[in-house]
């Protein structure tokens, strides 16, 4: 079986027209698609499928699946044995339940939260075209310079039964993890990709989104975003710009319109490699609060306890 | 004119604090005003930061609100989310974090010479 990549995050949300209005003019994303049921599809420049972010009209904020798209048709029913075998319940997608998208399989982690796996994507192309295309977007292309929706964090009460189910069950390997005294698993970086994390599990309680990121391809595009946030005073936690110890990325972070967590990141290394290839670097939980705000050495209390 | 009532904030190992709200501003905007400073984090009614449980009176929400932070765990008490909540009525309300207050208006000097 291969997952291949982190491909979208279908987010709930209180009102959909603000949260198009963000995602647009604040984050850059364009918008691709709407369907029957007042879903909005949105994606990034520089990725040619239909969407990376679904906005659902909703009465409470959070995450209502994430999306990953394997590498061969066949392994959505190898997938599929697998997490039954596990014994996760696990449901048939019929192609266009979603907007643009084949048939996939859907189940949901031990921690509650749903994941989604497909094959087929509908290509809208890149923002700049699929001939002859300039290397940039076109001067005054709304919002934050992002290229591609990058990773998503999510919350459990138990981060190291997510871990164990991941690794064992859907073959990502581990890049970072911290650890309490005893060794248990307090938050984990995993990779199904060649990027250092496509899905991270932190402490938290079960059920619930942390948030996704955005990439950028230079520090410099953070810096724009910043500000952008600013001019459009849109809420950003109290630190930031700043960088991660954990992944040494260039980060923000802020909120949408219902509340979900966003962030403008770059610079995460690569971590390319067969499952359990790439050995996971340690942090022990004394050095947390440099391994998460690296500048400012401490974590503060409205990042970890705040979930949609 | 809209009408003020009072709100008070009680939090385990915190006096209790009471400021005056109008009935067509959020809890935050009027804790602002009085030099309180609530734990928020998305101020977009989403992210359950500043939660906080209703021991008296009533709130409405002009602009949406999580439901399932209002739900979750509530069993039979009423929770509200100051970010968002307009008092109806002299509000009291369990914070599920401490506040601050702020002390001084450093820049109150210069500004006001």
């Amino acid at each position: 079986m291969a997952i291949s990549r982190f491909s979208y995050a279908s987010m709930n949300v209180m009102d959909v027209d603000a949260a198009v209005r963000h995602y647009v003019h604040v984050v850059g994303l364009r918008e691709t698609d709407r369907d029957e049921h007042g879903r909005v599809y949105l994606q990034a420049a520089d990725v040619q499928d239909h969407h990376c972010l679904i906005l659902n009209p909703a009465t409470s904020a959070g995450v209502e699946h994430i999306g990953f798209k394997v590498n061969d048709p066949a392994d959505l029913d190898e997938a599929a044995a697998a997490v039954a075998a596990y014994g996760q319940p696990v449901t048939r997608v019929a192609a266009d339940a979603i907007s643009g998208q084949g048939e996939g399989i859907r189940f949901p982690l031990p921690s509650g939260q749903h994941m989604l796996l497909y094959f087929h994507a509908d290509k809208v192309g890149y923002a700049t075209g699929m001939e002859n295309p300039s290397p940039v977007p076109p001067q005054g292309t709304p919002g934050g310079r992002v290229t591609h929706l990058d990773h998503t964090l999510l919350s459990a009460q138990n981060p190291q039964d997510d871990v164990k189910f991941l690794t064992e069950v859907l073959d990502f390997s581990l890049t970072e993890k911290v650890i309490d005294p005893a060794g248990n698993t307090l938050a984990a970086f995993l990779t199904c990709s060649h990027t250092m994390h496509d899905l991270a599990i932190g402490p938290g309680p079960d059920g619930h989104f942390h948030h996704m990121a955005f990439g950028m391809d230079s520090r410099t595009e953070v810096i724009h975003g910043v500000d952008l946030l600013k001019e459009n005073a849109v809420p950003a936690l109290e630190f930031g710009i700043t960088r991660h110890g954990i992944s040494g990325v260039t980060t923000i972070y802020f909120h949408d319109p219902s509340g979900n967590r966003n962030e403008f990141y770059n610079g995460a290394y690569l971590a390319p490699g067969a499952p359990g290839w790439v050995p996971p670097i340690v942090w022990q939980a004394e050095h947390f609060p440099r391994g998460a705000f690296y500048y400012e050495n401490a974590v503060p209390e409205a990042f970890f306890a705040e979930v949609t | 004119m809209a009408d003020t009532v009072a709100v008070t904030l009680r939090h385990a190992g915190q006096a209790e604090l009471t400021f005056p709200c109008p009935t067509d501003e959020t809890v935050l905007v009027a804790a602002r005003r009085a030099g309180v400073i609530l734990h928020v984090a998305c101020e977009q009614g989403g992210c359950g930061a500043c939660r906080a449980r209703i021991v008296e009176g009533d709130v409405h929400y002009p602009l949406p609100a999580s439901l399932r932070w209002l739900d979750e765990g509530a069993g039979s008490d009423c929770y509200a989310l100051l970010c968002r909540a307009v008092p109806r009525s002299a509000l009291v309300v369990e914070t599920a974090h401490p506040w601050k207050q702020r002390t001084e208006a450093p820049l109150s000097r210069l500004i006001g010479g």
